[in-house]
C-alpha cells in the first residue's frame, strides 16, 4: 500500500493539504476521512472543494445533520457525513452507492462507519490529534486510480517534509 | 385559505391545518426523540422509514384536530427542500396525491423560509428584517424584503450552532439532544469559568464558524474530566452557552448595522435556548430594534411555519405544477425562480 504522512500544525494547513489533493483527482475519486471529532475533516474538505469545484467553495459546511451536501460543479462533490448513521444498513435504505459510483468526488466524514460498502478504489485519509494545534495525516490509497493519484502527490511534494 | 402543511424534511414528520396563513388549526409533530435517543443521535435511516409509517396518521390526526375534513382544504404546502432527497419524497408525493384526487394547489415551498416566516403565526412582522436560523443543520443570517426575497449575508463555514450544541454535549458525556441540557446546566455556571474561543469574531465578515469552538470543549474536557452533575460541568456549560452567544449576538449586531434593518427575527431549534433568547433580547433593546420569536413549538421543525408563505404563494397563483420533483439542495436566494 502507498502511503504520506505528514504533520499539519493549523487549520490552514489542512485546508491547503485538501486542496493539493483535490487538483489531482477525477471524476469517481472517493476519499475516506477518518479520525475524532475536531481532526480537521470538514477543514479538510473545504480545501478539496477550493480545488474541485471552485465556484462551491463557500457553500462548505459540515453535513452532520443533513447527511450529505451537494456541492454543484462541472465535477461536483459529494459531501456525506456518517456521524449520525450506524452501519452499512443505514447508508444503503438512503440509497447513497450511486454517488459512490457516479460521476462526483465523494468525500466521507466518518467513513469508519463504511464495512462492505466502501468501494474497492479509495484513498483513505486519516487525522490524529499530535497536541492542541498539530495532526498527524496519513493518506493511503487502495485501488489503480488512487494510487495513481497519491503517486502524483508524492511527486509533487518530493523535497517537502511539512506542509 | 385553508391550507395542510406537510413537512418530512428531515427527522420529524409534520404535518398542520392553518388558516390564512396566520391561523394555526393544529399542528402535530411525531417527534422521534424517544427513538433516536438509544442512539446518541438522530438516526435517519429510522427517520426515513418511520416518515412513511407516520405520514398518514399524522395528516389525520392534523386534519382531526383541526376539526375539518380533507374536502375543507383548499391548498396544500410542503417541503421541497432542502434536505435528503427519500425524506422529502414521502410528504412531497403525500401533498402531490391529495392536491391531485382533490383538484386543489399545491406548493412546495424552502424549509429555511419556513423557519423564517414562522413568527407571523404568531404576529406578522414588517419587511424588510433581518433573520438569524440557528438550528442543528443552519446558522444563517438573511436579509428579508418580502415572502420570496432573501438574501444570504453569512453563514457557517462547518458547524452550525445546534451542531456544536449535540456534539459538545455528547463530548461532556451527556445524553441527546444536548442543546437543552446544556441550556439548563449553564444556568447553574459560571460563564467566565473555563476560556473557551469565539472564532471568526473580528474576521470582518458575516461568517459563522463553531468547529474550533467544539475542539475546544473537547480538548478541555481531555484535560479536566467531568463528572455529571458537578459544579465543573455547569461552569463549562455556561462558559460554552456563552461562547456561542457571543458570537451569535456579535454578528447579528454587524449584520444590523449593515443592512440598518431595524427588525430582527430569530428562529430555527436552537431559538428554542434560553441564553441565546435573553441574549437576542439585550441585544435588541441596546440597539431600539424590534425582536420576534417564536414560541418554542414553533422553533423546532413543524408543520405550521410552512403554510405561512405556502398561502401567500398559492392566493397568488404560484401554485407548483405536478412534475415538480423535490431538491436537495435549493438557493435561497433564488428561490422565486424555482416555485412552480
Amino acid at each position: 500500500m502507498s502511503g504520506l504522512n505528514l504533520i499539519s500544525c493549523s487549520p490552514q494547513e489542512t485546508e491547503e493539504l485538501g486542496s493539493q489533493l483535490g487538483l489531482l483527482l477525477q471524476p469517481g475519486s472517493f476519499l475516506a476521512l477518518q479520525g475524532e471529532l475536531g481532526g480537521g475533516k470538514t477543514c479538510f474538505t473545504r480545501g478539496v472543494v477550493s480545488s474541485v469545484a471552485p465556484e462551491s467553495a463557500h457553500m462548505v459546511a459540515s453535513p452532520t445533520f443533513a447527511i450529505m451536501n451537494n456541492y454543484q460543479a462541472a465535477v461536483p462533490v459529494y459531501h456525506f457525513d456518517f456521524y449520525r448513521l450506524t452501519g452499512d444498513d443505514d447508508i444503503a435504505e438512503l440509497g447513497f452507492e450511486e454517488y459512490f459510483y457516479g460521476k462526483g468526488v465523494c468525500v466521507v466524514e466518518w467513513s469508519e462507519r463504511l464495512n462492505e460498502l466502501m468501494p474497492s478504489d479509495h484513498l483513505t485519509v486519516k487525522f490524529d490529534y499530535q497536541d492542541d494545534l498539530q495532526r498527524t495525516i496519513t493518506i493511503t490509497a487502495d485501488g489503480p486510480l488512487s494510487k495513481k493519484v497519491i503517486q502524483q502527490l508524492i511527486d509533487r511534494r518530493s523535497g517537502q517534509n511539512n506542509l | 385559505m385553508l391550507v395542510l402543511a406537510i413537512e418530512t424534511s428531515c427527522d420529524e414528520t409534520a404535518a398542520a391545518v392553518v388558516r390564512d396563513g396566520r391561523e394555526i388549526l393544529s399542528s402535530i409533530v411525531s417527534s422521534q426523540i424517544a427513538v433516536h435517543a438509544l442512539y446518541g443521535g438522530v438516526v435517519p435511516e429510522i427517520a426515513s422509514r418511520k416518515h412513511l409509517e407516520m405520514i398518514s396518521p399524522v395528516i389525520s390526526q392534523a386534519l382531526q384536530s383541526a376539526e375539518v375534513s380533507m374536502a375543507d382544504i383548499e391548498g396544500v404546502a410542503v417541503t421541497r427542500g432542502p434536505g435528503l432527497s427519500g425524506a422529502l419524497l414521502v410528504g412531497f408525493s403525500a401533498a402531490k396525491a391529495i392536491a391531485a384526487a382533490r383538484r386543489i394547489p399545491f406548493v412546495g415551498v424552502h424549509h429555511i423560509e419556513g423557519h423564517l416566516l414562522a413568527s407571523f403565526l404568531e404576529q406578522p412582522v414588517e419587511f424588510p428584517f433581518l433573520g438569524l436560523i440557528v438550528s442543528g443543520g443552519h446558522t444563517h443570517l438573511y436579509h428579508v424584503e418580502g415572502i420570496g426575497c432573501y438574501t444570504t449575508l453569512g453563514r457557517t463555514i462547518d458547524d452550525a450552532a445546534g451542531e456544536a450544541y449535540d456534539k459538545s454535549a455528547k463530548i461532556m458525556g451527556m445524553p441527546y439532544p444536548g442543546g437543552a441540557v446544556i441550556d439548563k446546566l449553564a444556568g447553574s455556571g459560571s460563564c467566565a469559568a473555563v476560556a473557551l474561543p469565539r472564532p471568526l469574531l473580528h474576521d470582518g465578515t458575516l461568517r459563522f464558524s463553531f468547529s474550533g469552538l467544539k475542539t475546544a470543549v473537547l480538548q478541555h474536557v481531555a484535560k479536566h474530566p467531568v463528572t455529571n452533575p458537578s459544579q465543573e460541568l455547569n461552569d463549562l456549560c455556561a462558559s460554552f452557552q456563552q461562547a456561542v452567544c457571543d458570537v451569535l449576538a456579535f454578528k447579528t449586531e454587524a449584520a444590523l448595522q449593515q443592512t440598518g434593518v431595524r427588525r430582527l427575527v430569530v428562529a430555527g431549534g436552537v431559538a428554542c435556548n434560553s441564553g441565546l433568547r435573553s441574549r437576542m433580547a439585550e441585544l435588541c433593546k441596546k440597539l431600539k430594534v424590534d425582536l420576534s420569536i417564536p414560541a418554542p413549538s414553533l422553533c423546532g421543525d413543524n408543520a405550521a411555519m410552512l403554510a405561512v408563505a405556502g398561502d401567500y404563494y398559492l392566493s397568488n397563483g404560484m401554485a407548483s405544477k405536478q412534475t415538480l420533483d423535490v431538491t436537495a439542495t435549493w438557493d435561497m436566494d433564488s428561490i422565486k425562480e424555482l416555485l412552480t
